[in-house]
């Protein structure tokens, strides 16, 4: 089992696509913006998920996809200023 | 009913919506309902026995306080009663194995085990719940509960019921008569808490088990290099299993107002095994300083009585973990460490400081973590050892048969399970270091990005569609304990 980015690497275009509007929401600071950019993230994602299966790849290589976008927004989210807006 | 079933999708919101929308008065009501419910899909017969244990502390508590010139008679009572029920249907056929086996060396050939004999899900952690509560009466720290059925949801409250943390009165039964309302933080809080428990369970702790699995089932097969990167992955697994479940727990008690302890704080960033053990199972550690190693005397009768102390405390933790020899041997392994450790700290600061290193420093601190990630991870191969006789051959391999990077085709392992478990891992750091422990960990629950958490709910519902179509989803490691 390898990844399907080796066998395809144009799927590695997507990923690209992801990562670019991953930066673009770090870059912007209106919120307006970053739910715009999250949101196509989320589509694009939709989009690398069925590209993934269509080109015979299988749920390892979706959750790869997931798990990297993941720590990228990890990476993005702003350190804890001990602020909760939530409560 | 696991937490990680889809029955659960359905049982919880259910309860939760309950739980706000009747009275205080009669709340108590459908929360014992569920809890009963969620404690009898496991086995319906064995609800007698959380019932018998509840009834008897109930009527001691109360007996203690009304009784106070035989209140003495009444703990012992409870306690023995409640023990009872535990050590029979928990350790009743390993004691039977032992007798046997003694038995044998004079020729006699006898077996007292008793065949099918089952082991109720979550006996000891409601066992030592009710104990404590005893004790605590019996020591005047709190009054007893005059009312039956909150008491018996105190013993029952399903989040933690089946594998903890083991609550104390004090906490848990003012807040069951609390009146909660609903609130967004509580919610929001809680449903982040339990996406990271649900990614810990399903994206990493099940993945890591099936390598895990490979090489502490054939133990026979196994080379030394395998055997440690598995205790490697058993760590990770062990500690996102437990504390997934943990953090499910916590969070949706969260949502519908309850706060329960922490169980857990990075436990792999200890410094030292006693460091490792004030951030691993924080209630059974607590549990079992408060009501043994103090009673036994603690650190007050010298040292050579604390180092016995000790280690009859990692002794009886070891057996509570389970009938079977591995778990003692695990338990005997940290007592070991703890009182080799206490032992030899002044000679290796001493160490440090002729060497020129600062003992507070960042080299000696991360050298101390790591020796201690090391240490830890060679006592979960007892752990997980499935008996005493694969335990040696995976013990004596590991020092005799390395085998090179012969584990990479008898463990299965290729790339994409690799940058699996290792973004998994890396990701796990950064939501246990960001949003689960430490100071920030009431208010970081809700810092965490929209997209972040869809893209944890992602995760775990790719891996858990890997796991049905694999083995299916699996039952969490301590329900057996």
């Amino acid at each position: 089992m390898d990844l399907i980015f080796i066998e395809n690497p144009s799927l590695l275009l997507y990923f690209g696509g992801v990562v670019i509007l991953h930066i673009l929401s770090f870059a912007v600071r209106k919120e307006k913006a970053v739910f715009v950019f999250d949101t196509a993230n989320i589509a694009l994602h939709a989009a690398l998920t069925t590209a993934i299966f269509m080109n015979g790849g299988d749920l390892y290589d979706a959750l790869v996809t997931v798990l990297l976008s993941a720590l990228l927004a990890l990476l993005r989210c702003k350190k804890p200023s001990g602020e909760d807006k939530n409560i | 009913m696991n937490f990680n079933s889809s029955q659960f999708l359905l049982f919880f919101p259910l309860i939760a919506v309950l739980n706000f929308i009747i009275p205080l008065k009669f709340r108590f009501i459908p929360l014992l309902i569920a809890s009963y419910y969620f404690y009898m899909s496991w086995n319906p017969e064995l609800v007698f026995l959380i019932l018998f244990t509840t009834a008897v502390s109930y009527f001691s508590g109360i007996l203690i306080e009304k009784r106070p010139s035989h209140k003495k008679l009444w703990l012992v009572i409870s306690i023995v009663s409640s023990l009872s029920v535990l050590v029979f249907f928990k350790y009743y056929n390993f004691l039977a194995g032992g007798v046997s086996a003694l038995f044998s060396i004079f020729g006699a050939q006898t077996d007292f085990a008793i065949e099918g004999l089952i082991l109720p899900v979550g006996i000891s952690f409601y066992t030592f719940q009710t104990l404590s509560y005893s004790i605590d009466v019996y020591k005047g720290k709190i009054p007893a509960e005059r009312n039956f059925f909150y008491y018996a949801l105190f013993v029952s409250f399903f989040p933690q019921l089946v594998a903890g943390p083991i609550e104390r009165p004090e906490n848990l039964l003012p807040q069951l008569k609390a009146e909660h309302r609903f609130n967004k933080g509580d919610f929001y809080i809680g449903l982040k808490r339990m996406a990271a428990g649900f990614y810990k369970k399903v994206v990493v702790a099940d993945i890591a088990a099936v390598y895990v699995n490979r090489v502490f089932n054939d133990a026979e097969n196994a080379t030394g290099a395998a055997v440690a990167l598995a205790s490697v992955l058993f760590a990770i697994q062990i500690y996102c299993d437990f504390s997934g479940y943990t953090d499910i727990a916590i969070g949706c008690s969260r949502i519908m107002g309850y706060r329960l302890m922490q169980n857990f704080d990075r436990p792999y960033s200890a410094e030292n095994i006693k460091d490792f053990w004030s951030r691993w199972h924080i209630s059974l550690t607590s549990w079992f300083k408060d009501y043994l190693y103090i009673p036994l005397g603690g650190n007050r009768k010298g040292k050579a009585r604390m180092y016995i102390n000790l280690f009859i405390v990692f002794l009886v933790s070891g057996l509570w973990h389970g009938a079977n020899l591995t778990f003692v041997l695990w338990g005997v392994i940290h007592g070991i460490y703890r009182v080799v450790g206490m032992l030899t700290k002044k000679k290796r600061d001493a160490a440090y400081e002729k060497l020129g290193m600062d003992v507070n420093g960042t080299a000696v601190r991360t050298f101390r973590k790591v020796v201690t990630f090391i240490l830890v991870c060679f006592a979960w191969i007892f752990f997980r050892a499935n008996n005493t006789h694969d335990l040696f051959i995976l013990i004596s391999g590991l020092f005799t048969d390395f085998g090179g990077f012969s584990f990479v085709s008898e463990m299965g392992l290729t790339l994409t399970p690799v940058i699996i478990l290792a973004l998994s891992a890396v990701i796990l750091s950064m939501i246990d270091n960001r949003y689960t422990y430490g100071e920030y960990a009431e208010q970081n629950g809700a810092v965490l990005s929209p997209f972040a958490t869809v893209c944890i709910v992602w995760a775990v519902i790719f891996a858990w569609m890997i796991l049905i179509a694999g083995d299916g989803a699996s039952a969490f490691i301590y329900f057996q304990f």
